[in-house]
């Protein structure tokens, strides 16, 4: 008792110097903090937050990287809404293909996984089976479709014909092509597969036991528990899958130059055929890296980044009042 | 009396149920297995249709020319020297000495600036850490187009335009994939050990290297691959700062070109896909359980 009462006054003592202390080693906490994070944080500012305001100022210039850019103003947005002949078209076909393909590649994905939860053995296999195309490079498995559907030489329209059935253009016919290209995508969905996945089979199975019980079937026990207990991923799913259709690149790109470009030169091809698949980022890439005019493309990019913003927020607020979050 | 009646009737009614309950888990056995069956064949179904592609691009790379351009599936006869040919077709060992080249050290350099900042991130306690765990998402989340303008008039104005420079330099400087993969590894792993190394008075940087970093291999080996297959697919980045300089041309940009450079050679190119996929697949199957649980913590590959 009389040891407990004694440091007391001792502690008020030395309260100053222990402040001091205190004060120093919080100061080598922060230091140590800073040089710990200093590669992250020397990166952030060069490579993303200086770009992304640089950006908004290239979009108000003239700008083609050789003489110094000039300021003009709102020049660039006015061009855009009132001049620039191909930008509706490049975000017509935009707004298709995240429209289409993003249900499309969810509802696949959800299925797959649904009924890869529910085997008892074999599940690793298969997983590993539908994942493995999603490993290729976007270049390899775009050239691989554009062989595969190819008419005349392709195996699909070999295999259509045999069993008396349609066998379209594919890749070669405007109304084909981002039909086509959303079978591509299919073919790259195994990363949603395998987060689905482990996020049915977090459903905890005493749920789906005391739903079998009081007599509900596969369906209804996927509508009312497997599907609310996964909506937070399947909201993360969508979100992904939005950003990446809109700035979908790299697979039109070598479809219109591989099947486009009879001629050689290239640049007439993007968006073949009838620019059918000419997309916004390929009509950024033409104007800021073909073309040259930075600033218009930077004008483009501004547009794309409050697009992003805006329709991951939208996605968001539309849908969390149905998005189970208690217990995740 | 009633009682004793009531208690005799007992266990027949508890047998006559058993009786049920004996017949029920076969009956429920003979649907399980009636479902395991038409799961099976449901997945099967689906699998081959999903990776016929692939059966379909290793015949057409065995075909001879003339079969490549007809629709036959099945090579006659097996032209393994498809894979020799592509070679002298193409400077394709030049391309994949630059694809490894690329590839290795932007993943090295990557991995080496992002483990202190993830670790930092994961362990320690300081005002920022929520806001620029926000930064690091959104800077996954966002396309790079974004930013894509002032970095190449950044780049052209060091001269770095048709170098490989600006593929690896940036990675010296973290890489936010791989940080924010390395974080969701490293805050599932107990403080315990570092908690004990640090009262025994062992530096922070000490406690990274020689305690920290030796447990989270498996998941370095996870990170690694994520940054290399993202280096190793890239097509938007070499083709902008490599797509005028033939000398430096990764797999990516050459296969994109390979069927217009070479009219209708349908056999090579699936040849050269199969070779620009393979290095990929292998290392997939190596390193498979770190690999998927990387996807299941992050929800996305690079």
């Amino acid at each position: 008792m009389t040891t407990h009462a004694a440091p007391v006054p001792g502690a008020v003592l030395a309260g100053a110097p222990r402040r001091d202390s205190l004060r120093r080693s919080a100061r080598r906490h922060r230091l140590k903090v800073l040089a710990f994070l200093s590669p992250g944080l020397i990166g952030m500012a060069v490579f993303f937050a200086y770009p992304l305001v640089a950006n908004i100022y290239f979009s108000f210039t003239s700008f083609d990287l050789i003489n110094p850019a000039r300021f003009v103003g709102l020049d660039n947005y006015r061009f855009m809404v009132e001049g620039d002949s191909q930008i509706g078209t490049a975000i017509r076909n935009t707004v298709w293909f995240c429209v289409i393909a993003v249900p499309v590649q969810l509802a696949f994905a959800l299925g797959v996984a649904s009924v890869l939860a529910r085997i008892k053995s074999g599940a690793g296999f298969y997983r590993t089976l539908f994942y493995l195309p999603t490993l290729l490079p976007p270049v390899a498995a775009t050239l691989a479709f554009t062989f595969i559907l190819n008419p005349g030489t392709g195996p699909v329209n070999a295999i259509l014909e045999a069993l008396n059935l349609p066998t379209p253009l594919w890749f070669n016919d405007p109304a084909w092509s981002k039909p086509s290209l959303v079978l591509l995508s299919l073919w790259g969905v195994g990363n949603t597969i395998i987060i689905l996945l482990a996020a049915t089979l977090d459903v905890p199975a005493e749920l789906e036991e005391a739903a079998a019980l009081d007599g509900a079937g596969a369906v209804r026990r996927f509508r009312h528990i497997t599907l609310p207990m996964i909506s937070p991923v399947l909201l993360f799913a969508t979100i992904m899958g939005v950003i990446q259709s809109l700035q979908i690149f790299t697979q039109p790109y070598v479809v219109s130059t591989v099947l486009g470009s009879g001629s050689g030169v290239s640049t007439d091809s993007l968006g073949y055929p009838q620019n059918s698949t000419l997309f916004f980022t390929m009509w950024l890439y033409q104007q800021g890296f073909r073309y040259f005019n930075m600033g218009y493309a930077s004008a483009l990019s501004i547009v794309m980044f409050v697009v992003t913003l805006a329709v991951t927020l939208l996605i968001i607020r539309g849908t969390w009042d149905r998005v189970h979050t208690a217990g995740s | 009396m009633s009682l004793n009646q009531a208690s005799r009737s007992a266990p027949r009614t508890q047998r006559d149920s058993d009786d049920g309950g004996g017949l029920r888990p076969r009956r429920h056995a003979k649907s399980a297995l009636l479902g395991a069956v038409a799961n099976h064949s449901i997945l099967i179904a689906v699998l081959i249709i999903f990776i016929s592609p692939l059966f379909f691009i290793v015949m057409t790379a065995l075909m001879t020319d003339r079969q490549a351009l007809s629709s036959a599936f099945w090579p006659e006869p097996f032209r393994w020297s498809n894979f020799v040919d592509v070679f002298t077709a193409v400077p394709l060992l030049r391309y994949l000495a630059n694809t490894f080249l690329i590839a290795g050290l932007s993943t090295l350099f990557s991995i080496l600036s992002s483990i202190p900042v993830a670790y930092a991130l994961a362990r320690f306690q300081f005002r920022a850490r929520g806001p620029l765990l926000v930064v690091v998402i959104a800077g996954m989340m966002l396309p790079p187009q974004v930013t894509i303008v002032p970095l190449y008039v950044m780049f052209a104005d060091l001269g770095w335009v048709g170098s490989p420079l600006p593929l690896i330099v940036p990675a010296l400087f973290g890489d936010f994939f791989t940080i924010f993969l390395l974080r969701q590894f490293f805050v599932t792993v107990p403080t315990e050990y570092t908690d004990a190394a640090r009262v025994d008075g062992a530096s922070e940087l000490r406690i990274l290297r020689s305690v920290f970093l030796p447990m989270v291999k498996p998941s370095i080996a996870a990170a690694s691959l994520f940054a290399f297959f993202y280096s190793w697919n890239d097509f938007f980045n070499p083709l902008l700062y490599l797509g005028s300089s033939p000398e430096w041309y990764t797999l990516s940009i050459a296969l994109a070109q390979f069927r217009t450079a070479y009219a209708v050679q349908w056999n090579l190119a699936m040849a050269a896909t199969i070779l620009f996929v393979l290095p990929v697949i292998v290392l997939f199957f190596f390193a498979q359980r770190s690999f998927v649980q990387g996807i299941a913590l992050t929800g996305v590959k690079g």
